[in-house]
């Protein structure tokens, strides 16, 4: 290619490669991840929830309902998360101690269960 | 989560591209790759138009909408109508002969700081929330219950609010979050940052074969930076989508009515499917392209009529469908809220909305008003068609949202957002402009061209 062809590429990349090392110049910026939405609770609150599993849809999360219910975990119920997942949990729990007994529980039926803030 | 989200929207825009490529190879050809890079933002609309509205149909018809649709409908889409190109005949492009001028180094100024907004503009929506009543009430409601049933529910539709909205928009978003793998609706505004890039890109590589680099960028900065238009091209609502189908469209007309290309018109018919498959706005839209065409080829009536009329006659077949869907399940129609004999006295307040509206600085800068001195400038250089065409097509478009102000009483006359959608509507008025303005500058430019070579 000749050098006015180079000059008129260079035109257009050379600010298209140049504003985003200029806008990260001062450190990338930090993206959320669908962790965040899980809070593990280390202290009783009022909004504890024990919960047995984030699945992807709601028919995954109908199927572990049904799964709980039949080993007799009842009272548990599913929702849309704030990271576009269906959380399974119970919510009627009071205390720390009450929570995690339960989700030991739970965990000796084979079944994933961990003490979370709700919300 | 971010990166593998990021990673399948672009793999499906870039099916989009592909599809939208090989569908404009086979009405037209491409001469060269140059050729094809330059009117590669409109073979994106094509390509998604096609595929979108291919989906929303089958969706319709009762088809289920999941992995394997969205896979093979697009494939289908590549697979025949490549086949079909070559029965015809069509070349692969050509290496380009580049001879770069003074000129070219202002598109590239242009195209730079264009990439430049793009960029700065990509850092907003990566992270942006939902905050847009219409996004968060019903479009991206009917958009995560496609993803998860994969068919219209029909009491989850109709229920929502605007029932008769088309479920184009829905089925788009719906896709995107099968791309992404979940519904996730932060990343999802890439996905309409992408309508925004092929639209710019799919603008000024139509204008750019008949406006000089000089006239045409300003055009384009000035609509990235009007406030109603750069700053919106990431929220996730249909009324820009549909701006940028009717202003492809118009360009696409204007241009049939002097080249009469069929592949133009064939390209805008397309499009104007889309347009009435993406809000119910989109017939009115569709109905003023026509009737703009009409009015500014009524001296070739006989050969453009019957033309036009096939047209919109194919636009009316893909809008019937959606219709007779939900008029049988029992959702309010599209005149929803009109009133069949309006107040009379509501009429002149509505009409001065829209134009208040319209040349209103503060939405759209000055791009208003440099295509109303473009249009002046045109008409002395006796570029008749081409300013009849599009000083019609800005008429009927604010005459029609003043039209829905006067006929919906329940809409106060005002120009704020949350009450009455206005603002947003004539959007497609502001665009047409941004579109008409370099189209008619460079017809004043050229100045003794013929009467009709205001578009050569």
């Amino acid at each position: 290619m000749s050098p006015r062809v180079w000059l008129l590429v260079a035109t257009v990349c050379v600010p298209l490669v140049a504003y985003p090392l200029f806008a990260v110049a001062s450190g990338a910026p930090r993206f959320p991840t669908r962790d965040e939405c899980s809070r593990p609770a280390t202290t009783d609150a009022p909004d504890l929830d024990v919960v047995y599993g984030r699945l992807d849809g709601p028919a995954e999360a109908d199927e572990l309902l049904a799964s709980l219910d039949a080993v007799g975990f009842i009272g548990a119920k599913s929702e849309f998360d704030a990271c576009g997942r269906w959380k399974v949990f119970y919510d009627g729990i009071e205390s720390l101690a009450q929570g995690e007994a339960l989700a030991k529980q739970v965990r000796e039926a084979g079944f994933e269960a961990r003490v979370e803030h709700g919300g | 989560m971010s990166s593998s989200a990021l990673a399948g929207l672009f793999a499906l825009n870039a099916l989009y591209l592909i599809c939208g490529l090989v569908l404009l190879w086979l009405v037209r050809g491409f001469a060269t790759w140059l050729e094809l890079a330059r009117l590669a933002g409109l073979a994106y609309f094509v390509g998604l138009s096609g595929v979108g509205l291919a989906w929303t149909l089958l969706l319709i018809a009762g088809a289920p909408f999941g992995g394997w649709t969205i896979v093979v409908v697009p494939v289908a889409i590549v697979a025949g109508s490549s086949l079909l190109a070559r029965r015809v005949g069509r070349a692969l492009p050509g290496r380009p002969q580049i001879d770069v001028r003074r000129t070219h180094f202002v598109a590239a100024v242009g195209i730079a700081a264009t990439g430049v907004f793009f960029e700065a503009l990509f850092r907003a929506s990566r992270l942006a929330g939902v905050y847009w009543w219409d996004a968060w009430s019903f479009w991206l409601p009917k958009a995560k219950a496609l993803y998860h049933f994969g068919e219209i529910d029909v009491h989850f539709f109709t229920t929502l609010p605007g029932p008769s909205y088309p479920p184009l928009i829905p089925v788009l978003d719906a896709a995107a979050f099968h791309a992404m793998g979940g519904t996730d609706v932060v990343t999802l505004h890439v996905q309409y940052w992408l309508f925004g890039v092929a639209f710019v890109w799919g603008l000024a590589g139509l204008l750019a074969e008949r406006t000089p680099a000089w006239i045409l960028w300003p055009f384009v900065l000035v609509a990235l930076v009007a406030p109603r238009i750069g700053r919106h091209m990431f929220v996730s609502e249909a009324d820009l989508f549909l701006d940028f189908l009717f202003v492809l469209a118009a360009v696409l007309v204007a241009y049939w009515l002097h080249d009469r290309a069929r592949w133009q018109l064939v390209v805008a018919t397309l499009l104007m499917s889309g347009m009435v498959m993406t809000k119910r706005e989109g017939l009115l839209l569709a109905a003023v392209v026509v009737v703009a065409a009409l009015v500014a080829s009524a001296r070739e009536w006989r050969y453009t009529a019957p033309r036009i009329g096939l047209s919109a006659l194919a636009v009316v077949a893909v809008a019937l469908p959606w219709r007779v869907w939900y008029l049988a399940n029992g959702a309010e129609g599209e005149g929803a809220g009109a009133e069949l004999v309006p107040d009379t006295g509501r009429l002149w307040p509505s009409l001065r909305l829209a134009f208040d509206v319209l040349f209103s600085s503060g939405y759209w800068s000055v791009a208003v008003a440099a295509m109303v001195g473009a249009l002046v400038l045109g008409l002395v250089v006796e570029s008749y068609r081409l300013a009849a065409f599009f000083g019609v097509l800005v008429t009927l478009v604010t005459l029609g949202g003043g039209w829905f102000t006067w006929a919906i009483e329940d809409l106060p006359i005002t120009q704020e957002a949350e009450a009455n959608p206005i603002v947003r509507y004539m959007g497609a008025a502001a665009l047409a402009c941004v579109a008409a303005g370099p189209l008619l500058l460079a017809a004043a430019w050229r100045g003794a061209n013929a009467k009709d070579g205001g578009t050569a």
